[in-house]
């Protein structure tokens, strides 16, 4: 049996949905609540399957809440809006689905209910187009991260610096004095600075700020 | 001039797109005969849905769908398509890409996902009236993904913080 708890400000949606799910005989509607803040609680005592969560609500809106409630339950958004911002906020908060009222039929409710209850999501048209988006563009950034930690790499190994001098240069660009950096690395503050002597040489810097401007890259 | 509600309807009307007009043509691209044929008849049990080509070949989809433009492409992942490595990326040029697959693992939907489609259907997890669904749902520049191509998807926006 799928527990559920719906929550809505508005006393008819939840009748509606009441009834939309009294039809099946593998759900039973455990809770239900007015505003974000009373379905935490309520969610926290009754653990729920599944929560069908509203957004505009008074006292704590849905996105609000959304990340607390997917801690008790798998939350599926049941609302109104479906603006970009709102569908990709309320995923990353943790949402396993989200529908927007007016676009499904009881029968499409049901299945959003189960597949989220079995570990699936489910989403309307706009949420998939919307979550494919969202990843299409995570998977960009991520390989502009790749690519620019290559050329990090790449341009740090022209320097020639050896791996202690690394230790130490990357000591330095955290803003540590030369003091700290010996007791980090377990050496002296001659052997330090000796290593700083050498990484200036290296990196054709006469301090150590532009040492760091050096091999961090910046301008 | 005063604009009462009847004119208000009756301008938003024009300016509607003419959705139910033209039906939403597709294209199929699947390795499998029968397979192929049961998603073919699947579409064209819809209402303005029109089924314009089937073909197992994955260049001479890119062709077809480059002389075509069909609204959707249904495209099977197994495909071959010797002269187009990146077969999705090619079909996309033209048409609206919902990809078929029967990996049900995260990594592997996120992978197509990656691709520019428009939507995800998981073999066994879908009915024909998703199938529809799908259709028109990306005809109309929206999207389409298989309850656990969601779970693939919402796990992987949760995990990259």
């Amino acid at each position: 049996m799928i527990e559920v708890l719906i929550v809505d400000d508005n006393p008819i949606v939840r009748m509606a949905l009441r009834g939309y799910l009294a039809s099946a005989g593998d759900v039973t509607v455990v809770g239900e609540a007015p505003d974000g803040r009373t379905a935490v609680t309520v969610a926290r005592r009754l653990r729920p399957g599944v929560t069908l969560l509203d957004h505009r609500m008074p006292i704590a809106d849905g996105l609000s809440v959304v990340s607390q409630l997917a801690e008790y339950s798998r939350v599926l958004v049941l609302t109104s809006d479906d603006a970009d911002e709102l569908i990709a906020g309320m995923l990353r908060g943790g949402a396993h689905g989200y529908l927007v009222h007016g676009e499904f039929d009881p029968a499409e409710l049901l299945r959003a209910v189960r597949a989220v209850a079995a570990g699936e999501g489910w989403l309307s048209a706009r949420g998939a187009s919307v979550t494919i988006a969202m990843l299409r563009e995570q998977a960009a950034r991520e390989q502009e991260d790749a690519v620019r930690a290559e050329g990090t790499r790449a341009r740090r190994e022209r320097f020639g610096l050896t791996r202690r001098e690394q230790d130490v240069m990357a000591l330095l660009c955290a803003g540590h004095a030369n003091a700290a950096i010996a007791r980090q690395l377990l050496l002296t503050e001659k052997t330090v600075k000796n290593h700083l002597a050498s990484i200036f040489t290296k990196l054709q810097a006469t301090n150590r700020t532009e040492a760091v401007v050096r091999w961090t890259g910046q301008q | 001039m005063i604009e009462g509600p009847a004119d208000r309807r009756m301008r938003d009307a024009s300016e509607r797109p003419r959705i139910g007009t033209d039906p939403v043509t597709a294209l199929i691209v699947h390795p499998d005969a029968a397979e192929r044929a049961a998603l073919g008849a699947v579409l064209d049990s819809g209402e303005r849905i029109r089924v314009v080509t089937l073909t197992d070949d994955g260049d001479a989809a890119v062709t077809l769908a480059h002389r075509q433009r069909p609204a959707v492409v249904l495209l099977d992942e197994r495909v071959n398509a010797p002269d187009n490595r990146d077969l999705i990326q090619a079909l996309a040029r033209w048409s609206r890409v919902i990809v078929l697959t029967g990996a049900a693992e995260h990594s592997a939907i996120r992978e197509l996902l990656c691709a520019p489609v428009r939507g995800c259907l998981v073999y066994g997890h879908f009915e024909a009236s998703d199938l529809l669904g799908a259709v028109r749902a990306v005809a109309a520049g929206l999207g389409w993904l298989s309850p656990v191509a969601v779970a693939a998807a919402t796990w992987q926006l949760r995990s990259a913080r």
